[in-house]
């Protein structure tokens, strides 16, 4: 038994670095033998021959503070962000418009080996943290906080830059359709999440307000866009599969996709094929594995919904044509999906 | 496969103290208010009565939470109680103001605030540390002056000897000195590990012998993280084994703590012991110009920044640029007619210190042999790593690096889909055969978890039934993923090396570098879950080793006298 385990941190996201600065930890019983000298070959494919030294020196720093002072920073800035967590759980107004996703919510039952549904309780505090973070098979980080904004009729985009940014210059990165997502960090303060929430209470009063002072048909309006944001949400597809021609093994799932890739390099090899009027859906109905020569990555969320040399799926289908999203990679709506032609699958050369 | 079991993945207290530092602010402002409160009141009069009971209340969980904090010091509670038994209110209600206003402003760290003496002038410093710290917006911590720690001293003492040492201490101070230092004592173990979660002031550690188990106070919270030891095994073993594991424990919850033993006892026998966790031992209880001065350079190892240091030196050297670069040494923007308001924004020092020398002092980063070197070095050790690199352009292309040092065309990788996009590009680079898996799906909030363990396993047992197993390389998982979802990472890998003993792992820690810092969610992390099973299956070789053994020497004739 050998232990061969490495780590990628963006140390930048989560610590004092200037952006782009990040580290690779390496724990292999088998660095120095097997991996030292690839190791470093891959490092210069990847490293500019002129680095940063302001982003190197930014790394030493940080390494230097979280040595120092990190176990007080990641303290204080949990409990912030259980601070936070507490007052949206309890506030009567915040609760109608917001809801808080807690450890149930993100993590199924099967997966939660403690039974622990939440690790806060409004009498004996935070104590259920320890217990299932010991014990489960996943756990949610509290220091994120994703909260479920579906009964506001907004969705997640939308309320990002239209709400938070626009009106009140707070700035978040992910959103899902019914979702957003607040992250606290080692420089977030009482008084940052004091003011985040002094604008959801305002936020919740203007929907108040704006339900109140609505006409029927407009109360319509909201009633369905709050219907479609949290009862009608496509189902999420699962991976389909490689096709036969980037396959090797039939009872296993791995494809090449370096073939698949490079195939759509030559323009014969591939054509568009729309599914908004019908085309792709034919091709399917004649019994065609329809395969992607391209990576389809809507945002958000943000997954590759397909990758080059996977067949295409009713559940993809079906959920790229729910989609309501405007941020689609590789997808190009006036002509349709990228996929391989027939003959181009026959047997494609070795990428 | 079994469960972890308690001793090994110990809990830690965070539900008890992860509100510490606000209750404590909160509790010493609500202090002052009642005490500003009961100065207008008349005296004897029920409302006042409420609040000196209310006063009580708040003075004794005070007391309990600075017992583990140097300032204010336990003479200064005294001071505080004396007052209060004496009802001499408004003197009370002054020094607790002035307190409060040297914890906000964080002055203590700075000087010593002497609250027995009601000096005009030392109160007018820690008003103008006020302001300062009203006008900046944060607690005055200042860059240049002496950074402030404290140090902990766990030891039976009587609280006279305790004046005694921590005089001693104080006696050490130099102006020269690079950090200072102020001494917070507890009595006994449990205390010590309530210090080191509570008082993040807290960088080193002077265990001493001959301290009992129990804490004075009732400290149920920290059941949780104890279960497992029992309170009659550890009363009955030898001092120096319970030093030796207060340090372990000390270790598990702030690796980061440099801790020394003291001992007065036999060398041999303690010198034999697991005392890897101790930076050094002490044999003379009384030897604090040595203690002092190891103290501060085991302080200094952390805080020097190898890189940043000899950029800073290299910024200041006068050079001629006769390389690439005209930016360097703010050239090309000092005289420019038009550009000049970059370094108006950015000030000049940026440009000192941009250069695409490699000598002079700095290093190669694609070839380390200086301050790169030791700066990644150090960055192993405080994330728990054999060996750690800098990648300067990002986790995407950290995650490109690893894949191709490890990845041949055609090895089979197993990973989850919804990773981030550098993945999907790295497995294209290196040619990998890719098993995607699937995460669990969150419909109602058109979100991903992450990979079940049994959906990971059952693609492995398909691998193997194939008879394709060898031809797995590695599993590619993000830890942590952007919603916050964690793995049990320890477990996984254990799992799958039961099926698979030679599978390479990598994780995905793009949001999770922070992590480490945190005794809570450090067990989660990759470097520890690796240390962790490293150093487990290292024990378990040596027992099967030593059974083996054991077995064959009892097989030999006891009768023998020659074995
Ligand atoms: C899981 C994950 N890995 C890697 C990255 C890339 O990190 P960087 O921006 O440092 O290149 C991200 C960034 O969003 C990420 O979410």
């Amino acid at each position: 038994m050998r232990i061969r385990t490495y780590a990628t941190h963006s140390t930048h996201k989560t610590l004092t670095s200037l952006r782009q600065g990040s580290m690779i930890h390496v724990w292999d019983q088998d660095f120095r033998q097997k991996v030292e000298a690839p190791f470093h070959e891959a490092y210069m494919t990847h490293t500019s021959t002129s680095p940063n030294y302001q982003i190197i020196a930014s790394l030493d720093v940080g390494r230097m503070q979280a040595e120092m002072e990190g176990f007080e920073l990641v303290h204080a800035q949990v409990e912030a962000a259980l601070s936070l967590r507490e007052q949206l759980y309890t506030h009567p107004l915040l609760q109608k418009y917001f809801r808080v996703l807690i450890n149930k919510d993100m993590v199924p039952l099967e997966y939660r080996q403690s039974g622990v549904d939440t690790f806060y309780d409004p009498v004996t505090g935070w104590n259920k943290m320890e217990e299932a973070w010991a014990n489960d098979e996943f756990v949610v980080d509290p220091s994120r906080i994703t909260i479920a904004i579906g009964a506001t009729g907004i969705d997640g985009d939308t309320f990002k830059n239209e709400y938070l940014m626009n009106k009140y210059g707070i700035q978040i990165n992910k959103t899902s359709r019914n979702t957003v997502l607040f992250m606290t960090n080692i420089g977030t303060t009482r008084g940052s999440i004091a003011y985040l929430l002094d604008v959801l209470i305002k936020l919740a009063k203007e929907f108040e307000a704006r339900w109140e002072e609505s006409s029927r048909p407009e109360r319509k309006i909201i009633e369905h866009r709050v219907r479609s944001l949290t009862e009608e949400l496509p189902p999420l597809p699962d991976f389909s599969r490689f096709h036969d021609a980037f396959r090797q093994c039939p009872d296993t799932p791995q494809g090449d996709i370096r073939r698949a890739y490079f195939l759509s390099y030559d323009e014969e090899n591939t054509e568009y094929l729309r599914f908004d009027n019908g085309a792709l859906q034919a091709a399917m109905r004649d019994g065609r594995d329809v395969v992607s020569a391209s990576f389809v990555i809507p945002y958000p969320p943000g997954f590759p919904v397909l990758v080059p040399g996977q067949v295409v799926s009713e559940e993809i289908l079906a959920f790229l044509q729910a989609l309501d999203v405007t941020e689609i990679h590789g997808y190009r709506p006036e002509l349709g999906l990228l996929v391989f032609t027939e003959e181009a699958l026959v047997d494609p050369a070795a990428g | 496969m079994q469960e972890s079991s308690p001793t090994e993945t110990p809990y830690t207290a965070l539900g008890f103290y992860h509100k510490i530092s606000q209750l404590r602010a909160d509790t010493w402002n609500a202090l002052k208010r009642d005490l500003g409160q009961l100065v207008r009141q008349e005296a004897g009069s029920p409302r006042a009565r409420t609040l000196v009971k209310a006063i009580d209340v708040k003075l004794t969980r005070l007391e309990i939470i600075e017992d583990y904090h140097a300032f204010p010091s336990k003479e200064d509670f005294r001071h505080l109680w004396s007052l209060f038994d004496r009802e001499e209110y408004s003197l009370l209600e002054k020094v607790v103001k002035r307190l409060v206003r040297a914890l906000i402003s964080e002055s203590y760290r700075r000087r010593h605030v002497d609250l027995s003496e009601t000096d005009g002038d030392a109160e007018d410093l820690e008003t103008l540390d006020a302001l300062n710290q009203l006008r900046r917006g944060h607690p005055a911590s200042n860059s240049s002056a002496q950074p402030y720690f404290e140090l902990l001293i766990v030891d039976n003492l009587s609280a006279q000897e305790e004046e005694v040492v921590r005089e001693a201490f104080h006696n050490m101070r130099r102006p020269e000195d690079r950090f200072v230092y102020d001494v917070v004592t507890v009595r006994s173990f449990e205390d010590a590990l309530i210090a080191v979660l509570v008082n993040p002031n807290i960088q080193a550690c002077l265990i001493r012998y001959e301290f009992p188990y129990k804490s004075k106070y009732n400290l149920s919270a920290l059941r949780n993280y104890l279960e497992g030891l029992s309170e009659q095994e550890l009363e009955n073993q030898s001092e120096a084994e319970r030093s030796i594991l207060l340090s372990s424990m000390i270790h598990e919850l702030r690796p980061e703590i440099d801790q020394f033993l003291v001992t007065s006892g036999d060398v041999e026998a303690t010198a034999s012991r697991d005392i890897r966790h101790f930076n050094r031992i002490f044999y003379r209880e009384t030897d604090y110009i040595e203690q002092h001065h190891t103290i501060l350079r085991a302080i200094d190892n952390r805080y020097r920044t190898p890189f940043f240091d000899a950029l800073r030196e290299y910024s200041k050297k006068p050079t001629g640029v006769f390389h690439a670069m005209p930016i360097s040494r703010g050239k090309s923007v000092t005289r420019s007619h038009w550009a000049g308001h970059m370094i108006d924004f950015y000030g000049i020092n940026i440009f000192l210190a941009e250069t695409s020398a490699t000598s002079g002092g700095l290093d190669s980063l694609l070839q380390p042999y200086g301050p790169i070197k030791k700066a990644q070095e150090y960055a192993a050790r405080a994330f728990g790593a054999r060996q750690s690199f800098f990648v300067t352009n990002g986790t995407s292309t950290a995650n490109k690096i690893v894949v191709q040092a490890l990845v041949k065309p055609r090895d089979i990788v197993l990973i989850d889909r919804d990773c981030h996009k550098s993945h999907h590009y790295g497995m294209v680079l290196a040619g990998a055969h890719v098993s995607y898996l699937d995460s669990y799906p969150l419909h109602d909030y058109s979100m991903y978890g992450a990979v079940p363990l049994h959906e990971i396993k059952k693609t492995l047992l398909a691998y193997k039934r194939a008879g394709e197993l060898d031809k797995v390389k590695m599993l590619l998982l993000t830890n942590c993923t952007f919603d916050g979802v964690v793995y049990n990472v320890r477990r996984v890998m254990e799992e799958c090396l039961a099926i698979k003993p030679d599978l390479v792992f990598l994780w995905d820690e793009a949001w999770f570098a922070f992590a480490g810092f945190n005794p809570t969610y450090r067990p989660r992390t990759a470097m520890h879950a690796a240390r962790t099973l490293c150093e487990r299956y290292r024990s378990e070789a040596y027992r099967e080793e030593y059974a083996a053994w054991k077995a064959e020497f009892d097989q030999l004739d006891p009768d023998d006298d020659a074995t």
